[in-house]
């Protein structure tokens, strides 16, 4: 059964980057229209099913239910939802038991990075309903809708159109792992908090796998440093601090900040860098673990994320092959 | 917009915190408890669960600051600084009470710390807060007016009119929601179409977010954010708390109910504010378990001399109290 | 206040030249309401407050009377004088738990520690054909919650006298306008002086009845005054001019004197603030009493709009000619 699958975050866009910064809200009846126009996209591609999780606000539910679905069936992931980042990591986990051809993920960099935690290699088409966010796509959602829809029915073949990702694995001190699709800073504190991060005086180091010029957020500081391409074999580790350089970075929506910076290198695929507590460990972002004084990570970058699709380009190949016209 | 200081919290700020939550917590027990054995009349409305919500919002204000509140106002008045005799004496209908024993647990209030009143209707402090801030603009006294608010009361008139208002008078107010998912016995999804109440706060023009009310760190630092902007001269905005009520609407039974599951509650106690707050405090090596323990103990011994006070105090007397405090005597 | 030469304004003129003495007088004092802001208020009664006084304090809210209560009720409890308007007294129900479960009682509930001097100036009464929601008297509504003052001007030397009490008064009090007295003249000195609350005044001394009239009805039984007077009867006309606190001591002594009452509003007359006035009549002065106690008032319906039917409604001089008359032909 050709199946797309859709996960979307009920909490993207609405954390407390809209009073630290100048993030927009992204009310849910804004996000079910965003994943409506998906869904439609996905049906004209004649899919057999779209499975999709049933989140704590039946975002992708009601979604649905306005929609013509002709021979598609809709199912949900059978889980128990808890209103955490747990529910997308499981439901990336089922998706990939399903042998999904797609997943179209809404939500932020976080939101990703929960799906990429449940199904490493999972063939994905980001979409952008988070705030400041590095790795989805800011797109039409029809479009990445039919796109993934056409490359999980095998149309387009996904190694044509996807690019693995860089990740960031990270050897939590508890002997676990987590990754990070962007970023991961060490910043002062003892608390997860609110989670975003605003105040830059708390910066002490940071590994990132992404620094473009175009984005915002933590890893446009490294970027005033060295542009990281999603396609370059290489990141940047930046230790920040009084020291010889200050960089002016936009570290959120509309935000631009001094950065002191203390010193800066190129890291290597695999090559380990160890973080030592104490502090609060942010990844892509967001505040999510708590080094004591005597705790220690390591982490290092490594080719092992999903498969972005590109959706431009499986257009492009849809398009080329007039996948679209028919004679008459 | 200037960035507030964040993720360093002083070990003053995180002590201060953790007192307000526990003095919240344990006066509520103890109030639960006489109402059980039927020592305080009426009705009770426990804030037991969401303590950060109070705390975290206070601690972010100045004292001169006011708050409004609502009909579960315990919790706001301690996070005021609420003293525990005169609320225990006010739960009881004593004379010595904050009130005279003429408001009780639902009007309970102290003008004198910028507490504008629990309030039994609901929504129907917000629009009391909206004067203040009024006020405090109008005298340019940089003073900040935080109204805390239910789920529920989001949905009535008062509600709307006054967070309209505010954000046209472009006043300096923070709206604080705590959303614990019941309005008094009827759960959220069943009478509302949205599930955030943030999404509500566009519509009058101010920013929404949303934090975990369970984090009393997550509110405070989004409550200073806002305070700050209210001091500003930035106008409102709305934080909306996710937060549980462990108690029922009223009274002090939470389980075997119709409208909520068992395996819900507890999934939320799993949670619960203090125990949270006390864990992330000893991981930071701020407070010990040991350390806790003390302001535990210290607290409840304030609290059994409260009660003792309110239980020794007179009631007020029907000949002499019964008129006075109607209207203000011309000076 | 001495005044060498009548200084003879309307109405509605009185309450704008009042409000903008109290707001010269008083930075606390501020005015919040529809429309009293840029355009004046809809009877203009506002007009150029704003152009003098500035945004800040003459405030143009939303239409929103909860709201525009609960700003002037938060503002008080923190120290400001406001004056909130409802543009009619019919909005009142709109606004009554803001008036009756918060400003009312917020002193009392909090043991004594509130104090609201908060003033709700609105307009009522019938007249002008504006039907059943813009037409009511509704201080009977009112006067029913303890903690507020209910004060009903009528005329202009009053109005003003009561209005400055009113502001200065250190509880919630609603002042009503009546809207089709607004053109009404009558002599008002030049600035503030007040007229206590809960003091009735008398207007015409007779020995014949007393009539007992609220708002617009005190000059309808003045005319009824004057017409009775050339068949030889003398009325009595008391205006109480606040109806919490009510002076019923200046009614029961009228009754003692006269031992015949008739009593006159506009609102209903079932449950209408006569039937307690009568109460509180029979309960002091039961023996001196020579007649039933007259009440002219609405028929038991709403405010209707048709000028024929409106007419009708509302009482008059002649309904006033005619309940003085039955109550004289009471006798024995």
């Amino acid at each position: 059964m050709k199946t797309v699958g859709i996960i979307a975050s009920p909490s993207a866009g609405k954390d407390v980057r809209r009073l630290v910064g100048h993030a927009g809200s992204t009310g849910d009846v804004d996000k079910i229209a965003v994943i409506r126009r998906a869904a439609l996209g996905v049906v004209e591609s004649g899919i057999d099913r779209i499975m999709f999780l049933d989140d704590t606000k039946h975002l992708i539910q009601r979604a649905l239910e306005a929609i013509p679905q002709g021979d598609v069936v809709m199912e949900p992931i059978e889980q128990a939802v808890m209103g955490n980042g747990r529910d997308s990591e499981k439901a990336a986990a089922a998706l990939e038991k399903a042998e999904a051809g797609a997943v179209i993920v809404f939500g932020g960099d976080g939101t990703n990075r929960d799906v990429a935690k449940g199904w490493a290699n999972v063939p994905l088409v980001p979409l952008s309903v988070g705030t400041n966010n590095v790795f989805p796509f800011h797109m039409e959602s029809t479009i990445g809708g039919i796109a993934a829809g056409l490359v999980a029915r095998g149309e387009i073949p996904l190694q044509e159109v996807a690019e693995r990702t860089k990740i960031i694995k990270v050897n939590l001190a508890n002997g676990e792992t987590d990754l990070a699709l962007v970023d991961l800073v060490l910043v002062e504190g003892d608390f997860i908090g609110s989670r975003a991060i605003w105040d830059v005086s708390n910066l002490k180091e940071g590994v990132f796998a992404i620094a473009e010029s175009s984005t915002v957020g933590l890893s446009s500081i490294a970027a005033t440093l060295k542009t990281i391409r999603r396609e370059d074999d290489v990141g940047i580790h930046v230790e920040m601090g009084t020291g010889t350089q200050t960089v002016r970075a936009p570290i959120a929506p509309g935000t631009y900040e001094t950065v002191h910076i203390r010193s800066h290198r190129e890291l290597a695929l695999g090559e380990t860098i160890t973080i030592n507590g104490p502090g609060v460990l942010a990844f892509d972002g967001e505040r999510d673990y708590v080094l004591s004084e005597d705790q220690k990570v390591t982490a290092f970058i490594s080719r092992e994320g999903p498969w972005v699709i590109n959706t431009q380009r499986a257009m492009d190949l849809a398009n080329m092959n007039n996948y679209f016209v028919t004679s008459t | 917009m200037p960035p507030t200081e964040q993720t360093k919290i002083s070990k003053e700020v995180l002590f201060d915190l953790h007192r307000r939550m526990v003095r919240i917590r344990l006066l509520e027990e103890a109030a639960g408890q006489l109402a059980s054995e039927a020592k305080i009349p009426g009705f009770i409305h426990l804030y037991v669960g969401e303590e950060a919500v109070a705390s975290g919002g206070c601690v972010a204000l100045k004292d001169e600051d006011q708050i409004s509140s609502t009909h579960r106002g315990h919790g706001h008045l301690v996070a005021k600084g609420g003293q525990f005799k005169p609320m225990m004496a006010e739960f009881m209908g004593k004379a010595t009470g904050y009130c005279k024993g003429k408001g009780g647990s639902m009007h309970i209030s102290d003008l004198d710390l910028g507490m504008l009143g629990a309030n039994g209707i609901v929504g129907a402090g917000v629009p009391i807060a909206v004067g203040a801030a009024f006020a405090n603009k109008y005298k340019n006294n940089g003073l900040v007016t935080m109204a805390f608010f239910g789920d529920g009361s989001t949905n009535i008139g008062a509600f709307h009119e006054g967070a309209n208002m505010a954000c046209a008078l472009h006043l300096p107010i923070v709206f604080m929601c705590e959303n614990n998912e019941y309005a008094e016995y009827t759960a959220r999804d069943r009478v509302m179409a949205i599930t955030d109440v943030a999404d509500r706060a566009a519509a009058y023009g101010m920013p929404g977010v949303i934090v975990d009310g369970m984090d009393v760190v997550a509110v405070y630092e989004a409550a200073r954010v806002a305070v700050e902007r209210a001091r500003n001269g930035e106008g409102p905005s709305m934080i909306e708390c996710k937060t549980y009520r462990f108690y029922d609407h009223a009274g002090v039974s939470g389980l075997g109910r119709t409208y909520r599951s068992d395996e819900e509650v507890k999934e939320w106690m799993e949670r619960d504010p203090i125990k949270l707050f006390e864990a992330q405090l000893a991981k930071a090596k701020v407070m010990n378990e040991e350390q806790a323990k003390e302001i535990h103990a210290e607290i409840q011994a304030e609290i059994d001399e409260a009660i003792e006070f309110a239980e020794n105090s007179p009631m007020p007397d029907p000949a002499v109290d019964m008129l006075t405090d109607v209207y203000t005597e011309a000076s | 206040m001495a005044e060498t030469e009548e200084r003879i304004i309307r109405y509605n003129d009185a309450f704008k030249e009042t409000l903008a003495e109290l707001l010269r007088d008083d930075p606390d004092v501020f005015i919040a309401g529809e429309d009293v802001g840029r355009y004046g208020g809809v009877f203009q009664s506002f007009a150029g407050l704003n152009a003098e006084f500035g945004d800040e304090r003459v405030v143009d809210t939303p239409i929103a009377e909860q709201a525009i209560i609960g700003l002037g009720i938060g503002a008080a409890a923190v120290g400001l004088r406001p004056i909130v308007d409802l543009m009619f007294m019919d909005f009142v129900m709109v606004a009554m738990d803001q008036i009756a479960n918060q400003a009312a009682k917020m002193k009392y509930m909090f043991g004594g520690k509130a104090t609201l001097p908060l003033t709700i100036t609105t307009t009522g009464g019938a007249g002008l054909g504006a039907a059943a929601q813009h037409s009511q008297s509704l201080e009977a509504w009112l006067v029913h919650v303890p903690g507020l003052k209910v004060v009903f001007p009528s005329n202009p030397y009053d109005l003003k006298g009561l209005l400055v009490s009113c502001v200065r008064d250190d509880n919630p009090t609603i002042f009503t306008l009546h809207k089709a007295m607004l053109g009404s003249q009558g002599h008002v000195p030049e600035g503030l002086y007040e007229i206590p609350l809960g003091e009735a005044r008398v207007v015409r001394e007779g020995s014949d009845a007393t009539v007992v009239a609220i708002g617009r009805m005190v000059s309808e039984a003045e005319k009824a005054a004057a017409a009775l007077a050339e068949e030889g009867i003398e009325i009595e006309i008391i205006d109480p001019r606040t109806l919490m606190p009510f002076d019923i001591e200046t009614v029961i002594k009228s009754a003692k004197k006269t031992n015949r009452i008739v009593i006159v509003h506009e609102a209903v007359r079932h449950g209408g603030i006569g039937a307690e006035i009568a109460a509180q009549i029979q309960e002091e002065a039961f023996d001196y009493l020579d007649a039933p106690i007259g009440r002219i008032a609405a028929p038991f319906a709403p405010v209707p709009f048709s000028p024929s039917l409106e007419r009708a409604y509302v009482p008059d001089a002649a309904s006033i000619i005619q309940g003085v008359k039955d109550a004289l032909h009471r006798n024995g």
